[in-house]
């Protein structure tokens, strides 16, 4: 392989890291706070997609407007099931094992609910980038990824700033390390959670309209999750700043071995790297000793 | 004693008669409606194919009803959804053969679930008409690195469109021959049979005529962003670059290569027509691919009118597939005079000159895929669909 094509594959994989990162932050924040693997961020992911196609496409063909819309609508999404499948085992005080299998439940429920009412088309957002990849010299990147890598880390930013500096942050970080005790501190719990949630659920707003923009919406385009879920296991479950590292190096990973051995051999490759990273480091690349951990 | 010979004798009497009842081929009850069984992509990523074939199926079903039925009795359509998924299509197949004793079945147009039916039906002995181009599925010992020796047939299974490897040859023949092309890479996923069956054909007819094959890149299922390997293919420099996979996959990968700043004449297979011009829009410009019909088509206008008055919405390819798959078990019905599976069968396998949309369909009996089918060649110019030749044929089968 020649210097070019490396440095174009790094640039290939970096900006698909970002899509990872993106979505492994978005996984990590639940994982932060409720300690349990949530699946049903991909369903947030899949429903945003389709939303923001429609608002593109028939109400406001302006790609801001419509961007930041699917932003709030994924935020209250996440609210939304919260409220309608996790608070009410957890009131009961339910197992991690139930919210697992709720999460995943309510990832195939959105999964062939959309395939069964949509299925049968497909959604092509409005072109709203003309040309889309900046060119310099003989070396390109997309224009979509280089958002999507630009907003992962404006997130991280924000989300750094809310969980060291703000009141809900520190009921986050309180919540996350023992979710019974702040109660009696005079910490309203669940709004700690929506809140939660809420964030998240901007994650997956903002990660279904960019995947949506950039490779057409369908009804298993939150399955790309996988991935999120593969990069926050390797930053260390539950670390932001970890799954955005962990992203961006699946990413480059990736995108070095497919041209290399090949598309069917790279999977295996990095699960097997996967599985021999966690036996000699459980705790993942960042670990605990990261300093965004809500 | 007694009660233990009686207790064996008993369990083997069950023992032969649940298998005889499983295996025997059903059949249908000589009075009521005509059954004919259809398992579709109704859902899941397929789901468009699946949906307008269900439209041109019932079309048809209904064109035959409105002319008094066939023998005299209404012809009935049961469907069921096989969600891309060969197990579905398996459970589907079953169903339809041996609870609705259904006189054929008219199967889904994808490879993986036809491969999967495949061996069922040939124990279950109730003939499929499908789309799926996948060698293996008529013929399951096909190799594609012998593909001149085909291997013996499955008796229950017919395709009723140009298969895979002849696909191939269509379109790496105009590309030679039309577009004067000599070098060639491909980008595709191998755990799709149809598009890795698309591929070998390719690189074979390619290395047939002479010509080189630089190399074939490889993605996975459910991947969407091609841009490592078509960094490679970049650097590769071919001067055509075939892509044969799935619609949206179809859209991203020249959405992508045109990022990169590829500078390469695409070449697609029949999933590129529409709406593959919504999905990728210009990134598609100048690419060629071949396919069953084309839209200017003389001989197909009363069809489009046909459709169009019915759904309000024009046909698309498998609107056209659902028409004349039916029909042709439709035929086959009437040819046999009887709704007997096996009967249907023979009828299926000795038809000639079947006049379908597609063309005329002359079932090849060793191979049960159909002989000498031209397509037409088209290609997009400001993403819009145009026709670069009607009917055509590889130069060198």
């Amino acid at each position: 392989m020649n210097f070019n094509l490396i440095l174009q594959q790094l640039l290939n994989g970096i900006s698909l890291g970002g899509v990872y990162a993106l979505m492994a932050v978005g996984f990590g924040l639940i994982f932060n706070v409720l300690k349990f693997s949530n699946f049903s961020h991909g369903g947030v992911v899949t429903i945003s997609a389709y939303f923001g196609y429609f608002m593109s496409q028939y109400v406001f063909p302006n790609f801001v407007i419509t961007f930041i819309l699917t932003a709030i609508f994924g935020g209250f999404l996440g609210v939304l099931i919260e409220k309608l499948i996790f608070r009410p085992i957890r009131l009961k005080g339910a197992p991690l094992t139930l919210f697992l299998v709720n999460s995943i439940t309510a990832a195939m429920l959105v999964q062939q609910f959309f395939a069964v009412m949509w299925g049968d088309n497909y959604y092509p957002y409005p072109e709203f980038i003309k040309e889309t990849a900046i060119h310099m010299g003989e070396f390109t990147i997309s224009k979509i990824y280089l958002l999507m890598l630009s907003i992962s880390a404006f997130v991280l930013l924000v989300l750094g700033y809310i969980i060291k500096k703000t009141k809900i942050g520190i009921a986050l970080r309180a919540v996350s390390s023992d979710i019974r005790t702040p109660s009696l501190m005079g910490i309203n719990i669940d709004f700690v959670i929506s809140m939660a949630f809420f964030f998240a659920g901007v994650l997956g707003g903002v990660t279904g309209y960019l995947l949506g923009m950039a490779f057409t919406v369908d009804p298993f385009i939150g399955s790309m999750i996988i991935k999120g879920i593969v990069a926050a296991i390797i930053g260390g479950m539950g670390s932001l700043g970890g799954g955005v590292i962990a992203g961006l190096i699946l990413g480059v990973a990736e995108s070095l071995l497919i041209a290399e051995i090949g598309a069917s051999l790279t999977p295996i490759v990095v699960y097997a790297s996967i599985i021999l990273l966690l036996l000699i480091r459980p705790e993942g690349i960042s670990g605990k000793t990261y300093i965004v951990k809500a | 004693m007694n009660r233990k010979i009686f207790l064996i004798l008993l369990s083997l009497a069950l023992i032969f008669g649940w298998s005889s009842a499983l295996f025997a081929a059903p059949q249908q009850e000589e009075a009521g409606p005509i059954k004919i069984g259809m398992y579709a992509d109704l859902s899941a990523g397929t789901a468009q194919w699946g949906t307008d074939s269900e439209k041109g199926a019932r079309l048809r079903i209904k064109e035959a009803n409105e002319k008094g039925g066939i023998m005299g009795r209404k012809v009935e359509l049961i469907i069921y959804d096989c969600k891309l998924s060969p197990t579905e299509a398996i459970k589907a197949y079953t169903r339809l053969a041996q609870q609705d004793k259904v006189a054929a079945v008219y199967g889904s147009l994808i490879s993986n679930t036809g491969l999967a039916v495949s061996p069922v039906a040939e124990q279950l002995k109730v003939p499929v008409v499908s789309r799926a181009m996948d060698e293996r599925v008529t013929t399951p010992k096909f190799d594609p690195e012998d593909p001149e020796n085909p291997g013996p047939v499955n008796p229950y299974f017919f395709l009723l469109q140009p298969s895979a490897f002849q696909q191939a040859a269509i379109i790496a023949s105009y590309a030679i021959d039309e577009l004067g092309l000599n070098t060639f890479a491909m980008l595709y996923s191998p755990a799709n049979a149809y598009a890795l069956y698309l591929a070998k054909g390719f690189e074979h007819y390619v290395k047939k005529r002479g010509k080189t094959m630089l190399g074939g890149l490889e993605f996975q299922a459910g991947d969407k962003d091609y841009k490592a390997q078509l960094t490679k293919i970049k650097q590769l420099k071919p001067d055509g670059l075939f892509i044969c996979n799935y619609i949206t996959q179809n859209a991203n990968a020249v959405k992508q290569a045109r990022e990169l700043g590829l500078e390469t004449t695409f070449l697609g297979n029949n999933s590129w027509y529409k709406p593959m011009d919504d999905v990728a829009g210009t990134a598609a410009d100048g690419g060629y691919f071949p396919h069953n019909i084309a839209e200017d088509d003389p001989s197909l206008q009363w069809y489009f009118k046909k459709y169009e008055a019915e759904y309000g919405q024009e046909p698309r390819l498998h609107s056209f597939s659902g028409w004349d798959d039916v029909g042709f078990i439709l035929q086959a019905i009437e040819k046999a005079k009887s709704t007997d599976p096996e009967k249907v069968k023979d009828a299926m396998e000795a038809t000639r000159k079947f006049e379908g949309t597609i063309g005329t369909i002359n079932i090849d009996p060793k191979t049960h895929r159909p002989v000498g089918l031209k397509m037409s060649i088209l290609y997009f110019e400001g993403a819009k669909i145009k026709t670069a030749v009607l009917k055509y044929y590889p130069k060198e089968p």
